[in-house]
């Protein structure tokens, strides 16, 4: 039960900040998307990803729990951001890409193109379960945000400057309930405003 | 362009006439749904831990033709030729806009999109190579 109501919660928190969550995942299109990664503001956000991947592996080798790393800094920070949860199936222990996930890769990429977006510049955040060590789920989601990123920038041509890519491992979970739970495997998709 | 190359040597290989000609291109999602359904178990076989990226897919798959199903071979033929359809249309769209963006966006600066949601308001008065390459690309 308390799995259910935090679940809950964290969906209706989406939903409210304009993020995604509640679309089944096999019948997402570029328009459910688009109109969730619309941006808000004209404000843009930037951020130093090399910093923040230093920051976060300084706080795992110093911190022993996981509630050490900021939520406020990372995850709280993202959804208050134009966000969408995409569940992006990896081979276990792997930065392969199912090929049952294309077609959701594709439709990142068609939102990714269409115009409304066309300006703005965007994250993916990998996450993993808490399975395994920290450090090495830390860089394995590293690993699976950037091959995402490199088949959105290679195979469908969205220019480099518009994404990055940021591991945080297991050290925000979406339902810390349930640690080990598959809610946990997800990547988001961010919109950080336009273009510098 | 590595990625191009090999997506083109794929359809080749296929035995697929593409015609630059040919009509309206597909979505991505759509390029790469077929793929997606005809192919795991391929890819599972013989390129397991191949990534999409830089058209990998497409080069061990062709690499491994011998062991590849039929049903698999037409669909990422058709896949690569739709992306590869996609990536010359984004190539041609400058060329083919120039003069509407002379003509309708002059006063934009390029970057941040702006130049293509201008052409896009003006789409009923643009060429129809222009507007042709911006379906196309997927660009609207």
């Amino acid at each position: 039960m308390k799995m259910f109501v935090s679940t809950l919660l964290l969906v209706s928190a989406a939903v409210l900040s304009g993020g995604g969550g509640a679309h089944a995942q096999s019948a997402v299109t570029e328009q459910n998307l688009v109109s969730d990664l619309q941006a808000l503001s004209n404000r843009a956000t930037v951020l130093d990803i090399n910093k923040m991947q230093q920051e976060v592996l300084v706080e795992i080798s110093t911190q022993h729990s996981e509630e050490a790393v900021n939520r406020t800094k990372y995850l709280d920070y993202f959804t208050n951001l134009p966000n969408f949860d995409v569940e992006i199936l990896f081979a276990f222990d792997s930065d392969f890409i199912e090929p049952v996930s294309y077609p959701i890769l594709g439709a990142m990429a068609d939102a990714l193109h269409n115009p409304i977006l066309l300006g703005d510049q965007f994250l993916i955040v990998g996450h993993t379960d808490a399975k395994g060590d920290r450090e090495y789920n830390l860089k394995l989601s590293q690993r699976r945000a950037d091959v995402i990123r490199e088949a959105l920038v290679t195979t469908f041509r969205i220019a480099p400057d518009r994404i990055q890519a940021f591991g945080l491992g297991e050290e925000q979970l979406k339902d810390p309930s349930n640690p080990d739970g598959a809610v946990n495997r997800r990547v988001q998709l961010i919109n950080l405003g336009p273009m510098q | 362009v590595r990625a191009i190359r090999y997506m083109t040597a794929a359809v080749v290989a296929a035995g697929l006439a593409v015609s630059p000609a040919a009509a309206q291109t597909i979505s991505y999602q759509q390029a790469v749904e077929g793929l997606s359904k005809a192919c795991g178990a391929d890819i599972d076989r013989s390129c397991k831990g191949v990534n999409l990226g830089d058209g990998r897919i497409f080069d061990c798959l062709q690499k491994n033709s011998a062991k590849v199903s039929e049903n698999c071979k037409t669909a990422y033929a058709f896949t690569a030729a739709s992306i590869a359809k996609r990536a010359a249309a984004q190539d041609a769209a400058p060329q083919l806009c120039a003069t509407d963006i002379k003509r309708f966006c002059k006063e934009y600066d390029a970057g941040n999109g702006r130049i293509m949601r201008c052409l896009l308001s003006n789409t009923s008065k643009l060429d129809a190579p222009c507007n042709q390459a911006i379906t196309d690309a997927g660009w609207r």
